[in-house]
């Protein structure tokens, strides 16, 4: 591997990286199409009602990328993919979606800004009544909104 | 003949399941390294195709790769690696180590399918 | 020659049309229909085929009813040649498809080389 070759990549550019990502993981995966609708600096979150997974990433650029959704969403996400009907899946599974999503999403953020001396790993998820998640960070987390079918996808990303 | 799919993910390998059956292969699943082997141990002479995940809880994809290139019993089988790692030095180290594909999540199931067909000989590009 | 492809999967009607292609036959122009009702409808506008691949599992109108249809209709369509494509364990389905008119199947999974054998004779 090229030395320190992954660290000198702008954390705009990684941003642009993630949100390429997220299109991409839904159009091909699901089949449908998510729509930024807006980025937004977030202190903190709380999971309610709803659904998370995440990855952490260390090596020349430290941090965490995870994504947040209502478990109805995240349910109609999570059949598209398997082809099942949503009633169908259970908590498992849509745990298990969830976190997938999630490493898929960091994955592709790695390639597309091209971060070579970053290791993603592997993808944790959980699910929320008033589950207070605070990112263990120092940096800012910033929250992109994307609108997938009737329901909205948060894409966190602390970098 | 067989499909083998060995990912943690039960997602992705209901994904790859479901592409499986739609082009008429029955589909084994394991979830991870170790228990992949373990369906060779049982399946060897059905197995077609392996279909191996890189980052894995316990023996990761590159390790299983290694064993299965390592056994009589199974080596002449081929792998495909269905990951994340899209970067060319993971791609270089799966096919140095032996494997005959390499396919990047996320995938549409178009893709997944034709490499299926592909890594099973038919047809080309 | 132009072929026409029933399959519900639009992953599965691609496939099969690289496949044609791979196996080496000369096809014009491929048009596909996701179930048997859709095809019925392009039959009735344009019988210029001399091939029909159908799958077995569809909605609105399966491959069996869409090849009872297809050979009780009056139209030009009616001598086309059906070949079905079918999954393992479907050999009662077969008989039953043969029985209601189809000319052969493709057991998947195929390969170039099965369809090239068992469509040869209609690929001229």
């Amino acid at each position: 591997m090229d030395a320190d070759q992954g660290g000198t990549v702008h954390v705009e550019e990684i941003f642009n990286a993630l949100q390429v990502a997220v299109v991409d993981v839904l159009a091909r995966m699901a089949m449908t199409e998510a729509v930024f609708v807006h980025r937004e600096k977030l202190p903190r979150f709380r999971l309610d009602q709803e659904a998370g997974g995440m990855v952490r990433l260390t090596g020349s650029q430290e941090g965490m990328i995870g994504i947040t959704s209502p478990l109805g969403v995240v349910r109609e996400i999570v059949s598209r993919i398997v082809s099942l009907p949503a009633d169908q899946l259970t908590g498992e599974d849509l745990m298990d979606g969830i976190a997938e999503l999630a490493n898929m999403i960091g994955g592709g953020t790695k390639s597309n800004a091209g971060l070579t001396n970053v290791k993603v790993s592997t993808p944790m998820a959980m699910v929320g009544k008033e589950l207070l998640a605070e990112w263990k960070t120092d940096r800012h987390t910033e929250r992109f909104v994307f609108q997938v079918d009737d329901g909205v996808l948060y894409v966190l990303a602390a970098l | 003949m067989k499909l083998l799919t060995i990912d943690d993910s039960r997602t992705i390998r209901r994904v790859i399941s479901g592409i499986g059956a739609m082009l008429g292969y029955e589909v084994l699943e394991a979830e991870n390294g170790e228990a992949g082997l373990k369906v060779l141990e049982q399946f060897a002479h059905e197995v077609g195709l392996v279909l191996l995940d890189w980052n894995m809880p316990g023996m990761i994809g590159l390790d299983v790769l290694k064993a299965i290139k390592a056994d009589r019993r199974w080596q002449h089988i081929p792998v495909m690696m269905v990951t994340t790692e899209g970067e060319k030095d993971y791609i270089v180290k799966s096919i140095q180590a032996g494997a005959c594909h390499y396919q990047t999540k996320p995938f549409t199931q178009e893709e997944m399918a034709t490499r299926i067909m592909e890594a099973m000989g038919m047809g080309g590009v | 020659m132009r072929v026409l492809i029933v399959d519900d999967s639009s992953v599965m009607r691609k496939i099969v049309s690289r496949g044609l292609r791979q196996a080496g036959f000369k096809v014009d122009d491929i048009l596909e229909a996701g179930d048997g009702q859709e095809a019925m409808g392009i039959l009735t506008a344009d019988s210029n085929f001399q091939l029909i691949l159908s799958d077995w599992n569809m909605p609105v109108m399966d491959g069996l009813n869409f090849v009872k249809s297809v050979r009780g209709s009056g139209g030009p369509a009616k001598s086309i040649p059906i070949v079905m494509v079918t999954t393992e364990g479907g050999e009662s389905k077969v008989q039953a498809a043969i029985e209601a008119g189809a000319n052969g199947h493709i057991k998947k999974p195929f390969t170039p080389d099965t369809l090239k054998a068992t469509l040869g004779q209609f690929m001229k």
